[in-house]
């Protein structure tokens, strides 16, 4: 049998914990929609039960303290290829990944979770602003307005956790590869989350990366023997919460609700980038 | 009296710092804001215990990572051991624009592609994000600025590595030096001191950087330009520049120069410096040549980092100095001669 490991990765409010509440409940349940069936899991389901219940209600899934990293081990079964592999997915808080850039250090744990890991799911949230902007955004051919007071009082100082989002990815996978973790070719799934909000714009979720995030797009084109990519957009919340929505989200079964755009296809299937992970394939 | 803010999160510092842990700004925007401290969670009422903290403090040791700042010489010549780097020396009196040259490359390249390359890696991530922080709009600012570098900082490099585009290509790293212009300045007027620089000597190319606001004040243009040929005449007559080094001269705020109205004659008196220069240095150095650049207008006239496209380009294609195979001299007498010149190792003649 196939051991191999999967983690979640990404920073704060990138949809991670949505969607492992959303991924629990669809194979807990044993949906029809999806080709994983679950064999055997351990952990502490609590805490899975925990957001899940909140996700069925089209509820805010809370954050993920850096207090109450959870590690689950959920043993599948693919119908279509019979092949089974387990699926570690500890649930790292936001703040971990944080932590990496701004204080150049992450937890041992952190470090022995990820050993091993062959396969990545890496979120980012299409609902963002542009961190990106700089001071000529906005002069637009304009002399610089003066202050009255002294310019430099009123500047924020430098934050390493407030850098732009593409830049502390690209950190992350660069120390992937290096010590302590161990460099290897991964496969690595980047999900796009809250993919309702770009559905209208008509790109594909690695299009949306190379608009939104045009360093991680390069960097990713020029390594290509350190990371075997793919592009998926998911909601897994299904749409926003506002009131009118969440009557519309609740009267869906809540494995309906989800939207996942794989491959060029959009369906209710969130499981797809696991399956793809643990195939031996290309 | 205002009252300091609350977080439910009970790792968070906001009242402290100000900062949300999870990085939401404004911190109001965090959903954790404002809550009281969550004290019913195991975690939290374990954490309340002077004793249990130390317990978890222990039980999470951490590890160091690669720490992305600027690299010093010594930690260059170790990448060098492992994969092939090119170095470039930037070099320029204070406030000619050094910092802002590489910060507006390293932008350019957040944005797309650049200069025909696209981004493939940097080990000076954290050190380039502070770097551009005063050019962001995140900082508050209303005027671009570049951090200082100060005397004390020394030599540091940044990194880059880049690979050609749209066509595909092998990926190039370059080092480019950084260092306070105090330094070049005092090494101006004591050529000695120049032989204490390692990126003189090291470097493949050594870019000059002219102040171009400097340069467009009628009172100091004369003083600029002489200070160019002297900073020049130094590292030659110092022995740190050879023939194997490209030497650039390159004029920074462009714009500047535009704005004064006299534009044409101050790119001709550059231009007859560049002239004598070849004349009188040409055959020590591999080439001289001439490069303008306006690396971050503020009023918008020139393109975002307008000239340093050719720049980088020209730091990527300089041409490396073309090897020869030395025959040896003498005579092998030991198989010690024999390992260094051929491969008949442990064979008597």
């Amino acid at each position: 049998m196939s051991t191999k490991r999967h983690v979640i990765l990404g920073y704060p409010n990138s949809g991670k914990t949505t969607y492992l509440a959303a991924l629990w409940h669809v194979i807990d349940a044993g949906a029809t929609n999806t080709s994983l069936v679950l064999e055997k899991l351990t952990g502490d389901t609590a805490y899975l039960n925990g957001i899940k219940e909140t996700w069925i209600k089209c509820r805010q899934v809370p954050r993920t303290h850096l207090t109450s990293e959870e590690m689950v081990e959920m043993f599948v079964r693919d119908t279509r290829t019979e092949q089974r592999m387990v699926l570690s997915l500890p649930d790292f808080s936001g703040e971990t990944f944080q932590s990496i850039f701004a204080d150049r250090e992450c937890d041992e744990q952190f470090a022995e979770k990820f050993e091993g890991v062959e396969g990545i799911l890496f979120f980012i949230n299409a609902d963002r602003s542009n961190d990106m902007m700089s001071v000529l955004d906005h002069a637009f051919g304009e002399e610089p307005a003066e202050r009255e007071e002294d310019d430099s009082l009123l500047l924020e100082d430098f934050d390493p956790r407030k850098v732009p989002e593409q830049t502390r990815i690209v950190d992350l996978l660069q120390l992937l590869q290096k010590n302590p973790f161990q460099p290897r070719r991964r496969r690595v799934v980047f999900a796009i989350s809250a993919w309702d909000v770009v559905l209208q714009d008509g790109i594909s979720p690695q299009e949306w990366v190379a608009r939104e995030m045009p360093l991680l797009h390069q960097f990713l084109n020029n390594n290509s023997a350190d990371f075997h990519l793919r592009f998926c957009g998911i909601s897994a919340q299904g749409g926003e919460f506002s009131e009118q929505n969440r009557a519309e989200l609740l009267k869906k079964t809540p494995a309906e609700r989800v939207i996942c755009e794989w491959e060029g296809s959009r369906g209710p299937d969130i499981t797809q980038p696991l399956t793809w992970l643990g195939d031996d394939g290309i | 009296m205002s009252e300091s803010p609350t977080c439910s999160n009970p790792d968070c510092q906001v009242a402290e710092t100000g900062s949300c842990l999870e990085g939401h700004d404004p911190v109001k925007s965090c959903p954790n804001f404002g809550k009281a401290p969550s004290i019913e969670t195991p975690d939290a009422t374990r954490a309340e215990s002077p004793d249990a903290a130390t317990e978890t403090e222990t039980r999470k040791p951490k590890l160091k990572l690669a720490s992305g700042q600027q690299l010093s010489q010594r930690e260059v010549d170790a990448f060098q051991l492992c994969r092939e780097a090119r170095l470039v020396a930037v070099v320029g009196d204070t406030s000619s624009g050094k910092s802002t040259l590489l910060c507006s490359i390293y932008d350019r390249f957040q944005r797309g592609t650049f200069a025909k390359r696209s981004f493939a890696a940097s080990s000076t991530l954290s050190a380039l994000e502070e770097l551009a922080h005063l050019s962001r709009a995140a900082s508050g600012a209303l005027k671009p600025d570049t951090k200082r570098t100060y005397l004390s900082e020394g030599l540091q490099y940044y990194h880059l590595a880049t690979a050609p585009n749209p066509k595909p290509g092998p990926r190039f790293d370059l080092f480019m030096s950084d260092r306070a212009g105090e330094t070049y300045r005092s090494g101006m007027h004591r050529p000695d001191e120049l032989r204490e620089l390692p990126e003189l000597g090291l470097a493949r190319v050594v870019a000059v950087l002219i102040d171009g606001a400097r340069l467009a004040v009628t009172e100091e243009q004369h003083e600029v330009v002489d200070s160019a040929r002297r900073i020049v005449r130094a590292m030659i007559d110092a022995g740190v520049l050879r023939t194997t080094q490209h030497l650039q001269v390159v004029l920074t705020k462009r714009d500047e120069i535009e704005r004064s109205g006299n534009a044409a004659d101050l790119i001709q008196r550059l231009k007859s410096l560049v002239d004598r220069l070849k004349l009188d240095f040409g055959s020590k150095l591999a080439s001289v040549s001439f490069f303008e650049i306006a690396a971050r207008d503020p009023l918008g006239t020139f393109d975002p980092a307008y000239g340093c496209d050719v720049l980088l380009e020209s730091w990527i294609s300089a041409a490396e100095p073309s090897t020869s195979v030395v025959e040896p001299d003498e005579i092998e007498e030991t198989q010690f001669d024999r390992l260094g010149t051929q491969n008949n190792f442990g064979s008597w003649a």
